[in-house]
């Protein structure tokens, strides 16, 4: 029922939110793409998912092995793909990030096998039910998770020292840098961040499937470029609306349509959309606040 | 020998064998307000990116406290005391008021705004207090939470203003700072450059509004096509024919 579907919708498009606010960080800090950040979600997704499954730990211990997978790689990714690159060879970290994720991709299977790793129900005796409308406890995870990794980020971007170099190097990093500020340190700091996003998105995508798979990387980085494109570059609240939107159409199609047709309608909606608004459905907004 | 702060001996500068400055030397006494004035192209920008670091001399030396640092980066200047402002507004444009200000203070000796430690200490709260004395002298302290691109330019040049102080420079640079200003900013301009003065704070301004100049500066420096016309006091080198002859062109 449509409802229920609704619901759901919203719930997958909280885990979308988590990635897109990964990607948009490093678009705010350098004004590039980390193309890694899809296989850095699946990589912490299939470490939680083995801590869960094989060594029957708490989920949050698991959760918090996926934030500093997650920021492990990003950092890793920044070092190798982007941090000696010269900031005038704009292509350069596009391949070298792409080239990442293979990395990721083969050594995972290489290392762990191609199999899709189950992720076991955390919450099974929680359920929400109003009327037909059925939430069950990992959902309830999900959303409290995801909407906690919000606030924290806000507050982190808006409150501490740390985050307003941030915020002060992706408005302006030669001025920040002729501050005295240490620009790089900064934003190997905003990788790293982008990274516990990742993560923590690719397990939460996990727990709401029940499953990670090693090949789930490039396509999540294709779900998270749908939707920062389709919330505006950069436009953090555009993509958190964004995310919902496309999280919602996703599940809709699965169940009314067809599963198999899922991933093309979303790209012909988003299309038909950018070719009526390139910039996006909500504009960039001029300052930072906007952007990160 | 007087106190000086920062020495640029004989500097000289060329652009594609255009030179800008020629030989040029000037002598900042320690805690004194001192103007570089001249019509436009005389290069008085060019002397002030020389003493910041944004620009290498083609040949000279420039010393603070005595010590070479005409081969050091602006990065590298700015904890050793040097800091600027710019004719053109620098900005963090998206960040608060204050949040520029707090930027500033980064390289701020020893503590520094960005510690690794998370949590705030007693020094953490001495810089708090250091920016919002900053913000209270340029009349900042109401404007302290808004965005710093929706504020008026002339506030906005305030704002760098106090951006370049909070990081406690020795000399403080500042680059035409009553450009684009109103009358009443200009006449408020000179009791604050007057106040960080009084704070220890030696200062330069490269300046094209001579009332501000005679108003505020100790010392004036007069260029003219890159050469030094004159040194004094402000009365002095502004009733000089030569200046006269160089401003007004008779």
């Amino acid at each position: 029922m449509l409802i229920q579907q609704l619901v759901n919708g919203l719930l997958l498009g909280t885990t979308f939110a988590l990635i897109a606010l990964s990607f948009n960080l490093v678009v705010g800090a350098l004004d590039r793409l980390n193309f890694a950040l899809g296989e850095t979600a699946m990589v912490s997704a299939i470490c939680g998912a083995l801590l869960l499954s094989r060594l029957d730990l708490p989920f949050v211990l698991a959760f918090l092995a996926a934030l500093a997978v997650g920021a492990l790689v990003a950092g890793v990714t920044f070092v190798l793909s982007f941090r000696f690159v010269s900031a005038d060879y704009h292509t350069a970290p596009i391949l070298s990030s792409l080239g990442v994720g293979l990395v990721l991709t083969s050594l995972v299977t290489r290392v762990l096998g191609s199999d899709q790793r189950r992720v076991p129900t955390v919450l099974d005796d929680v359920r929400i039910e109003i009327g037909p409308l059925r939430i069950v406890g990992d959902q309830l995870i999900i959303l409290v998770v995801a909407a906690l990794m919000t606030v924290l980020l806000y507050v982190f971007l808006n409150r501490t020292p740390w985050g307003t170099a941030i915020r002060g190097v992706s408005d302006d990093p030669d001025m920040s840098g002729l501050l005295g500020i240490p620009v790089q340190r900064v934003i190997l700091l905003t990788f790293v961040i982008s990274g516990m996003l990742a993560g923590a998105s690719g397990l939460l995508t996990g727990l709401s499937f029940h499953t990670v798979s090693p090949f789930t990387g490039f396509e999540t980085t294709l779900t998270a470029l749908m939707v920062i494109v389709l919330g505006g570059l950069g436009n953090i609240t555009g993509g958190v609306i964004a995310a919902m939107m496309i999280g919602v159409i996703e599940t809709l199609t699965v169940a009314y349509l067809s599963a198999t047709y899922r991933d093309l309608i979303v790209f012909v909606l988003v299309g038909i959309t950018l070719l009526a608004r390139p910039q996006g459905l909500f504009t960039r907004d001029t300052g930072v606040v906007g952007r990160v | 020998m007087a106190d000086l702060t920062l020495r640029a001996l004989d500097i000289t500068k060329q652009f594609l064998g255009v030179t800008a400055l020629a030989e040029v030397t000037l002598e900042v006494e320690r805690g004194s307000i001192h103007g570089v004035v001249g019509p436009n192209g005389a290069g008085k920008t060019t002397l002030l990116n020389v003493m910041s670091g944004f620009l290498p001399p083609t040949d000279g030396v420039v010393e603070l406290d005595g010590r070479d640092i005409t081969r050091l980066s602006p990065q590298k200047r700015v904890p050793l005391g040097v800091t600027r402002t710019f004719q053109n507004l620098r900005l963090f444009g998206g960040l608060t008021v204050r949040e520029n200000v707090l930027l500033g203070q980064h390289s701020h000796a020893r503590t520094g705004f960005l510690s690794l430690w998370p949590l705030r200490t007693a020094a953490d709260k001495e810089l708090d207090r250091e920016a919002d004395h900053a913000l209270r002298i340029f009349g900042l302290t109401d404007y302290r939470k808004r965005r710093a691109a929706t504020l008026p330019y002339g506030l906005q040049k305030q704002v760098e203003i106090a951006r370049a102080v909070s990081a406690k420079p020795k000399l403080l640079l500042m680059d035409e700072p009553a450009a684009g200003m109103t009358a009443k900013e200009r006449l408020d301009l000179v009791p604050r450059i007057r106040a960080l003065r009084d704070e220890g704070i030696t200062v330069v301004i490269v300046e094209h509004d001579m009332d501000v100049i005679a108003t505020v500066c100790d010392v004036v420096t007069v260029l003219n096509f890159g050469r030094k016309l004159i040194e004094g006091t402000p009365a002095d080198a502004l009733a000089s024919d030569q200046v006269r002859t160089a401003y007004l062109g008779t």
